[in-house]
């Protein structure tokens, strides 16, 4: 099983949307895949039309995980199932607080899924928080949507030095473009000057396109219902040099 | 149950509903007739032991049409998947089934659709390919087996169970005509022998049951029968023991048999189509009939025989303990000198032995009569294996006397045959020495107590 969360400290990146539509293009392929749903958001869930639970106390994950293949719901896409969000993942945080090992607890929450999947996505929750630290720990990649503003990039820079701070291999981390609009030019001075000094970025910038932010209202991956579209194009990009990532490992 | 799919095999076994079983790919669209016949793995060696060398044949084919459907909520999640099958087979019979496919974490509302749809007449949900077969094609498994299956009264007048017995076997023969017809595979007309040598047995060995210048000429009938099919049997175990032969011989001997072969496979056709004359015939048919009529209309009392009005079960241990009381005193005879006359007898002897307690089978507590047979079938391998030794290597023999040798062709066959001989006579001494030690092991005080416990009686007067 390969882990990979999709993070960033900011939010509004086109995080979701990456989560959605990468895990889709997975299990396409014919590979069984799991999309967990962390952000308490919900946001991957309702593109998927499955409701956030509603009871459901954090403590008794990390008890027994089991009960979290409990919750796991199929989605309309054949291989591809979700975890739903659950209203009570902001108190996530204060529960790990109070358990030892805290920052280990969401990696041995999600063995039991090993087996049964290929690929375990996660959409997580903006902000470094015990739960992110968790993420890191848990994850074999974190993709980074990063928009090319200068804001943006400061928050790489920060989630750069925490890694090194921690001791976390910096080799997870997969940073790339996202929400990229050509016509500005801040836009094209940034992505330029990243691409010469750091050379972990992965290729493809994805662009900022109406079709993403129209999957709030149409409810489904842009990749399946537009498998066309510039849109799926890009995450397709994106997916296959993800891909091509893992297997150099 | 093998199924075949857009030349994709599935076999299951019987009420294993559930189960994934074997899968392989045939090259060809045309299904596979005989194991030996299937693209080599593990589906190939599943079957083998199964089917041997019978030919697979469709019982039902359908054609499959799937409908899918998806059951949405308000939010127009999929919460159920559903497929709407129409099974229609070659005839134009139908079958509707709704196949319900739940999804992970809804299973409350695949029990809730499976409830609704339990109450609608003509919609069935999933169902097995077994099932189909028993719905749509009005078939039971296994409603043929070639095994004696009758099961009798101990009081019951004799004539009336050996009528049920003979019936039995009579339908028998009539099951398989189709089968040696139509050349299916060597196993038809080896059952359709099989119960025309136990029809033999039955009236032959209970005896005084039947009116003797009756059962005098059915008996004339049935022996032709046997030996009518005999040539064309013995061609199908050449035929079947192919590569077997081919092994005994070192490589440079092996393309020496081919011609053998080669001309057997010709000889065969011209067999074959002598047993599809006389399964034919005007002759055979009556025969038959005459058969069928006698065994369903009572005697005359007149007429009827000394043992007629026996119980079945007192006639039947004194004629079993009589066979085993011979078969021990003249095995007990052969040594190591005896000519091969001596063992020929002593087998059909056994093989007597062994139908008689086969018809019976249902009168004694099963355990012990089929420890019998178990015991009875070892003496009886050596004792076949023995005879087929001592026919193959005269047919051999006949044969290479027969070759004319001048070619090239002729000489490297007879060499071949040569080699096949030395290799078949080496085994003949083999199993002729085993005999002794084999009958030794069937001759023992606990078989003899079996035997002693079952059948022996106060003998009929």
């Amino acid at each position: 099983m390969i882990t990979i969360a999709v993070y960033n400290i900011k939010g509004g990146v086109g995080k979701t949307a990456t989560a959605v539509n990468l895990a889709y293009l997975a299990s396409r392929e014919g590979n069984s895949t799991l999309l967990c749903d962390l952000d308490p958001q919900g946001s991957a869930s309702y593109y998927f039309r499955i409701k956030p639970v509603k009871k459901f106390r954090n403590r008794r994950i990390f008890k027994n995980p089991r009960i979290m293949t409990r919750l796991i719901k199929a989605t309309d896409y054949e291989g591809l199932d979700l975890l739903p969000s659950s209203f009570s993942h902001r108190k996530l945080d204060l529960v790990l607080d109070r358990i030892k090992h805290s920052r280990q607890q969401l990696q041995a929450a999600l063995k039991p899924f090993r087996r049964e999947y290929r690929y375990l996505f996660i959409d997580c929750p903006p902000n470094i928080t015990l739960l992110s630290e968790n993420i890191f720990h848990a994850a074999d990649y974190l993709l980074v949507p990063t928009i090319p503003t200068t804001l943006s990039m400061r928050t790489w820079k920060q989630l750069k030095d925490f890694f090194k701070k921690q001791g976390l291999p910096a080799k997870k981390l997969l940073p790339f473009f996202s929400m990229v609009e050509n016509r500005k030019k801040l836009h094209q001075e940034t992505m330029a000057q990243v691409i010469n000094k750091e050379k972990q970025w992965l290729n493809v910038k994805v662009p900022y396109l109406a079709d993403i932010e129209k999957m709030g209202s149409y409810r489904a991956p842009v990749a399946a219902l537009y498998p066309h579209s510039r849109a799926a194009q890009s995450y397709l990009h994106l997916w296959q040099e993800c891909e091509t990532a893992f297997r150099q490992k | 149950m093998l199924t075949f799919c857009h030349r994709d095999y599935l076999l299951q076994q019987l009420g294993k509903q559930q189960s994934a079983g074997l899968a392989s790919s045939a090259s060809r669209s045309r299904p596979c007739r005989f194991y030996w016949e299937f693209p080599d793995g593990d589906l190939k060696e599943a079957l083998a032991p199964i089917i041997e060398v019978r030919a697979l044949l469709p019982i039902l084919s359908f054609e499959k049409n799937i409908q899918p459907l998806r059951l949405l909520n308000r939010e127009e999640k999929t919460l159920v998947k559903l497929e709407f099958v129409t099974l229609t087979t070659s005839d134009g019979r139908k079958a509707l089934q709704l196949d319900i496919i739940p999804l992970r974490g809804y299973g409350r509302a695949a029990r809730r659709v499976k409830q609704l749809i339990s109450g609608v007449e003509g919609l069935q949900p999933a169902t097995s390919p077994f099932e189909i077969m028993q719905t749509i094609g009005n078939l039971q498994p296994s409603s043929y087996s070639g095994k004696l299956d009758v099961s009798l009264q101990p009081g019951e007048p004799a004539t009336e169970a050996t009528r049920t017995i003979l019936l039995y076997l009579l339908n028998t023969m009539k099951a398989n005509e189709k089968g040696i017809k139509e050349d299916l595979d060597s196993e038809f007309l080896h059952d359709f022998r099989v119960a025309v040598r136990r029809t033999r047995a039955v009236l032959g060995q209970v005896r005084q049951v039947f009116p003797a210048e009756r059962t005098r000429y059915f008996r004339q009938i049935f022996s032709e029968l046997g030996k009518q099919t005999n040539l064309l049997r013995d061609l199908d175990v050449y035929l079947l023991h192919r590569e077997h032969f081919r092994s005994l011989l070192p490589p440079n001997l092996q393309p020496g048999l081919d011609v053998f072969f080669l001309k057997l496979a010709r000889k065969r056709r011209f067999a074959l189509n002598r047993v599809r004359q006389l399964l034919n015939s005007a002759d055979y048919q009556q025969q038959l009939e005459e058969w069928e009529s006698f065994l369903k209309q009572a005697t005359p009392e007149t007429e009827e025989a000394d043992n007629a009005r026996r119980p079945i079960k007192e006639l039947a241990s004194f004629f079993i303990y009589r066979q085993y009381r011979r078969i021990i005193k003249d095995g007990q005879r052969i040594t190591a000198t005896s000519p091969d006359e001596d063992l020929h007898q002593l087998r059909i002897d056994g093989k007597k032995l062994r139908y008689l307690l086969e018809f019976f089978a249902s009168l004694y507590p099963p355990n012990q009569v089929k420890t019998l047979i178990v015991q009875l079938k070892k003496l009886q391998d050596n004792l076949g294996e023995f005879n087929d030794l001592s026919i193959q290597q005269d047919y051999l023999h006949t044969y290479l006397e027969s070759l004319d040798k001048s070619g090239r062709v002729e000489v490297l066959n007879a060499a071949a045959i040569g080699g096949l001989l030395a290799r078949l006579h080496e085994r003949h001494q083999q199993v002729r020495r085993a005999f002794a030690k084999t009958f030794s092991r069937f001759n023992t005080p606990e078989t003899k107590n079996i035997f002693h416990q079952l059948f022996k009686l106060r003998e009929p007067s």
